[in-house]
């Protein structure tokens, strides 16, 4: 009996797969090589039947030959495939196309930007609170040690609600509470250490208000973020490190800072914090140690607990972060604008 | 406060350039806004000396000057001036100098120019010409210690410095007080201004008497008198050191008493004393229906704590504010009592407010001035009137001073001053800083600085206000740079914030763009867009500012709806997206008023949206915004907080939304008996009426949440289950039921049973194959048990306990089933 000649089988099922052009000659080529009856079939199942001699040797051939075959069925059935859809798709594909649109929405840039000064503050363990945006002047202004015809009070041009003596107060008597849209979120320190007890870290972001006429660099409404930290052995190196390290998380590592001296009732010492920007010295929010007076007024002894506070605003970090030069167009709501900041999650 | 560099060199000398001079006083707290500088001619008009002057051989009215500038040769010029005489020093511009010409009024360069025969290639100046003022009769000459050759900006320009200091520091309105701070940063001390002055007149008791009837509204009052004293011009000197700090001379009693303010920062007021009923001071509140005309012609009827300073008779100035018209020091003035006081800050601000009348002494007094200070500058001042207009003083000073005090003295630790500034800092250091401050300092061991108020400061009363001075002095860069340590504190569960911030995420990624609007509107513009149920039933109602911005911000929004459509509207009329999809939303605070108290702020999140997306190469023809997209906006929202949303006919309507298209928003809590739902917003199309009210064209809907109300709703905490391992079968039902059934309720029905895993609608006909007044909802039904395989016989009992359910409660009929 002659040994099967693998060469010649490989070489018939080849050229006949090659030629195979469609699923049904495809389908027929197994039948005839890989199915039941087929050729390759065929040989393995004559092994047991050739001399001990040759057995290994054409049994070891034919099962490779077997894997070769399955392994070429696969390769041609794929190309196949996906040469009809390409063929397909040449007809009536563009890839230039432009894509059918998902709805784009976007946050407002202030939204944004509060997120992301939020995020610095919330990563050193500030808590998060918000507070009233129309207050009493006492805590606008009487219990942050700006009383009533201080001058002091020129420091923020005010949009009242109450006018001044309403009804007029009897000789000596305290003068009545007046409402206000408050000009900054140094009320709610006030607020918060009416309900909250050392360790106080705690930063207040929030809406304010002030009688001002606009152009580009003023708002009559601006976001404001407070800060207020309360603890044993705050000093004003922690101030300084703190307020360094959020410029440097939000605007840059390199970027360069100092400080220098300020006035604002509520804090002593009292200070600015200035950025290098553009070759210029920028001041970017006022800070200072927490006046020991409104430590005192909230039950705390001033000589255990010392603290910092600081203010800065919202519209002015997003300028400097966006490159934006009219802070006008963050109130003006114009799509032009909000649009931009699409995909901006930072 | 413009302070002239060479006003200050007089008590201080200036060791820094001057930018880093002002930049080193910035960093201590007296900013710096400006360096200004005028008199800059350049190196091209220089000091001369007049050599010789000769007629000019053709002209009866010019002369020719030589004039020795410094150059290789002197120079001969022709000069019209008719003081011009040798050896005088004046200024003398060389060709190709910029000077002012007084016949065209601009800036022009020097020419040479041949005038009546004679080359003339140089000038000698007058002031006009040198941009100084408007006198130009003659030239201007100039002191004789200037050196010839020296550019003239370097005699006559001045460098001032623009400062403006914060509240708490009237001393920084002063030219000493910013000198204290120089001497304190560059390790000097200051010179003082002299202020003894011969007292060679009688007793000053025999000729005045200084009564305070208002202690509380003036703390100290010292009258002093001058007799014999001229009025007239200044001296050059005090002429020009007021010109370079803005102020116009008047005479040398006024400029004397401007010149002390400025330098001490201590108002003074000098009246003619013959002027002055029974020639006495008192000072004390106004009678009912007093008035006063003031220096300016003004005329005020004062109230009742408008303080006036008073002869015998009649008020003659307002207190810290101005002096009246009839007590003023005229050119016939010969003898003049000089006030120095301390009014009551408070009163003098609201005095001066109240009747518009903010002046140089008010701006000082408001800001608190020690009593101490007023002895001294009244001192000054009488020294300076002696020097420039003569005459003798009584001897004596008038003074009436009941809030006379003690020293203040304020103790600081250097354990304190370590815990603040966060370092230990020298005690030499320490020291030097507050004795370059003026501030007298005892060191008590073992560790206590004891620090006296000079009369210049009011602001020093606690320790940590002189830490302040040491470490801003000391320079707050210098301090370390630290992070902070210790233990956090427990943050606080703020859900309605929460809830704020994921609506506004979940609606950005849907499709939507966030807007923020003013807070503040007005009552036209509330009531052009009827608010919610929860919204303040008209504009009137809002709360209203005292002070708007303007008529458009005059009251406190209790609805977010007319922002969020006026923006729409704005950006629908805009170019750009005047065709297409606007979805834009709101997140913000509503005002409700309550009487006498604070608003209460309710969280709302306002959605408008509507239009039809621009046609595009895979959708020609695309379809208009409806209900059902806004909707799909809600369902965003209703997923990202877990809460299940549902949707009933609003009732009662919302006036600002069409009846019929819109809806009440609920959140579902709890099932079967216990199931609730709880209101939390609106969902609707916007009344066209409305629309058009607000300039929007075209259907647009709007939705409202209360985030507040959202807030309360705690979402099912998420308890994942086995998933069933068993097939489903999913088979369609149509179900005929009136036309006007919600399909929520049929819903329910199919969903309520616990075999059914869910149904979804996927066709609604109303046509020819229903009968009249009926709908026919088709849903794809799956069933699915946890336990088992379903059978056909089980799934058939289901359905027919369903259908039951179904023909009995919504009386519904069964289209087909397959």
């Amino acid at each position: 009996m002659a040994l099967p000649d693998l060469a010649a089988l490989e070489a018939d099922a080849r050229r006949e797969l090659a030629a195979a052009s469609d699923a049904a000659a495809l389908d027929g080529w197994r039948t005839r090589y890989l199915g039941r009856k087929g050729r390759l079939t065929g040989v393995l199942r004559g092994v047991r039947d050739l001399p001990a001699a040759d057995r290994p040797a054409i049994g070891k051939g034919a099962n490779a030959l077997k894997g070769t075959l399955e392994a070429a069925f696969d390769e041609r059935r794929e190309a196949l495939l996906r040469g009809a859809s390409v063929a397909q798709a040449a007809a009536s594909v563009d890839v230039t196309l432009p894509a059918r649109s998902l709805p784009q929405g976007q946050l407002h840039p202030v939204t944004l930007t509060r997120r992301a000064m939020e995020g610095v503050f919330r990563e050193m363990g500030f808590d998060i609170v918000e507070g009233p945006e129309v207050e009493w002047d006492s805590y606008n202004f009487d219990r942050l040690r700006i009383p009533r015809d201080h001058p002091a009070r020129d420091m923020w041009d005010t949009i009242w609600i109450d006018p001044e003596d309403a009804g007029g107060p009897a000789e000596g008597a305290e003068p009545p509470p007046r409402r206000l849209l408050r000009t900054h979120t140094s009320p709610m320190q006030i607020r918060y250490l009416e309900t909250h007890r050392p360790p106080i870290r705690v930063i207040v972001p929030g809406a304010c208000y002030r009688y001002e006429a606009t152009d580009a660099t003023h708002e009559w409404m601006l976001t404001q973020i407070e800060g207020l930290v309360i603890d044993e052995g705050v000093s004003f190196p922690n101030l300084k490190g703190t307020l360094e390290s959020f410029v440097h998380r939000f605007l840059g590592p390199d970027l360069e800072t100092r400080f220098r001296c300020d006035y604002f009732p509520f804090v002593e010492p009292g200070a600015e914090l200035g950025i290098r920007w553009g070759g210029r010295w920028l001041e970017v929010l006022g800070a200072g140690m927490v006046h020991p007076e409104i430590i005192e007024a909230a039950g705390l002894d001033p000589e255990r607990y010392t603290g910092f506070a600081f203010g800065m605003g919202v519209e002015r970090f997003a300028m400097l972060r966006y490159g934006i030069d009219d802070i006008r167009y963050f109130y003006a709501n114009d799509l032009r604008f909000l649009e931009q900041f699409r995909g901006s999650a930072t | 406060m413009k302070v002239p560099l060479r006003w200050l060199a007089d008590y201080v000398p200036i060791t820094l350039s001057v930018e880093e001079l002002a930049h080193r006083l910035s960093m201590a707290g007296a900013e710096v806004e400006s360096i200004d500088r005028t008199g800059d001619w350049g190196n091209l008009v220089r000091v001369g000396l007049v050599t010789g002057v000769e007629p000019h051989p053709a002209a009866d009215r010019l002369r020719l000057a030589t004039v020795d500038y410094g150059g290789d040769a002197p120079q001969t010029v022709v000069c019209g001036a008719p003081n011009v005489a040798a050896g005088q020093k004046i200024a003398f511009a060389l060709e190709g100098a910029s000077l002012h010409d007084a016949h065209s009024g601009k800036t022009r360069k020097l020419k040479r120019s041949k005038i009546r025969g004679v080359v003339s290639a140089g000038m000698v100046c007058s002031e006009l010409e040198l941009g100084l003022s408007d006198e130009h009769e003659g030239i201007l000459v100039l002191d004789d210690a200037a050196a010839v050759g020296t550019p003239l900006g370097e005699v006559l320009g001045q460098t001032v410095l623009d400062i403006t200091p914060t509240p708490n520091r009237p001393d920084h309105f002063s030219v000493l007080g910013i000198a204290r701070e120089v001497a304190a940063l560059t390790g000097q001390a200051v010179r003082e201004p002299e202020i003894e002055y011969p007292q060679e007149g009688p007793p000053i008791a025999q000729a005045t008497s200084v009564e305070i009837a208002d202690p509380d509204l003036c703390g100290r009052y010292i009258a002093t008198i001058i007799r014999g004293i001229r009025v007239g011009p200044s001296p050059e000197w005090l002429q020009q050191r007021l010109a370079a700090a803005g102020q116009r001379p008047i005479n040398n009693v006024v400029d004397v008493t401007n010149f002390v303010m400025l330098e001490m920062g201590q108002p003074l007021h000098a009246f003619d004393y013959d002027r002055l009923d029974e020639g006495r001071i008192v000072v004390r509140r106004p009678r009912p229906g007093e008035a006063i005309t003031l220096l300016d012609g003004s005329d005020h009827q004062l109230g009742a704590d408008h303080l006036l300073i008073a002869d015998a008779t009649t008020g003659r100035a307002l207190a810290g504010v101005m002096g009246g018209a009839d007590s003023e020091v005229a050119p016939d003035t010969t003898n003049v009592l000089l006030e120095a006081a301390s009014f009551a800050p408070d009163n003098t601000r609201r005095t001066a407010a109240a009747l518009k009348q903010r002046t140089e002494a008010s701006l000082r007094f408001e800001k608190g001035l020690n009593p101490e200070l007023a002895g001294l500058a009244s001192a000054r001042a009488m020294r300076l009137l002696l020097e420039t207009g003569g005459g003798i003083a009584d001897t004596g000073v008038a003074d009436a001073y009941p809030a006379k005090r003690p020293p203040a003295r304020v103790q600081l630790t250097s354990d304190r001053l370590e815990r603040i500034a966060g370092v230990a800092m020298p005690t030499e250091t320490v020291r030097s800083v507050l004795s370059g401050l003026g501030l007298p300092t005892r060191w008590k061991p073992p560790g206590t600085y004891v620090v006296e108020t000079p009369p210049w400061r009011t602001d020093i009363a606690l320790p940590d206000d002189v830490v302040e001075e040491v470490c801003r002095i000391y320079g707050y860069d210098n301090l370390p740079s630290r992070g902070l340590s210790g233990v956090l504190p427990e943050p606080s569960l703020d859900r309605p914030r929460r809830v704020r911030e994921s609506i506004r995420d979940a609606l950005a990624n849907a499709g939507c763009g966030e807007v923020i609007t003013y807070a503040a509107t007005s009552a036209a513009a509330l009531d052009a867009v009827p608010a919610g149920p929860s919204g303040a039933p008209s504009g009137d109602d809002a709360l209203p500012l005292l002070n708007p911005m303007s008529s458009q911000h005059a009251r406190m929004r209790t609805s977010l709806r007319p922002g969020v459509l006026a923006s729409y509207a704005a950006n629908a009329r805009g170019g750009a997206r005047a065709a297409g999809r606007l979805q834009i939303f709101e997140a913000g605070k509503v005002f409700l008023p309550r009487p006498d108290d604070l608003p209460r702020e309710r969280t709302d999140v306002v959605l408008a949206m509507g239009g039809t997306p621009a046609a595009s190469a895979h959708d020609p023809e695309p379809r208009a915004a409806d209900l059902y997209d806004a909707k799909a906006l809600l369902d965003a929202v209703a997923a990202a907080l877990r809460l299940p949303f549902d949707y009933e006919g609003a009732e009662p309507p919302d006036a600002a939304l069409l009846p019929g298209i819109s809806a009440r928003v609920g959140v579902v809590q709890g099932t079967g008996k216990r199931r609730r739902v709880t209101p939390v917003g609106v969902v609707g199309q916007l009344d066209p009426a409305v629309a058009e009210r607000v300039g929007i064209a075209g259907d647009v809907f709007l939705a409202e949440l209360d985030v507040d109300a959202l807030a309360a709703c705690e979402p099912e905490p998420l308890r994942i289950g086995t998933l069933s391992r068993y097939p489903a079968v999913v088979e369609d039902l149509a179900i005929v039921v009136e036309a006007d059934l919600p399909a929520a309720r049929v819903h329910a029905v199919l969903t309520g049973n616990r075999l059914v895993e869910r149904a979804d609608l996927f066709d609604v006909y109303q046509g020819p194959q229903v009968p009249e007044g009926k709908k026919s909802l088709a849903y794809a039904v799956t069933y699915r048990s946890p336990e088992r395989t379903l059978t056909d016989a089980e799934i058939a009992r289901v359905r027919r306990g369903i259908v039951g359910q179904l023909e009995r409660e919504l009386l519904a009929a069964i289209r087909e089933s397959r």
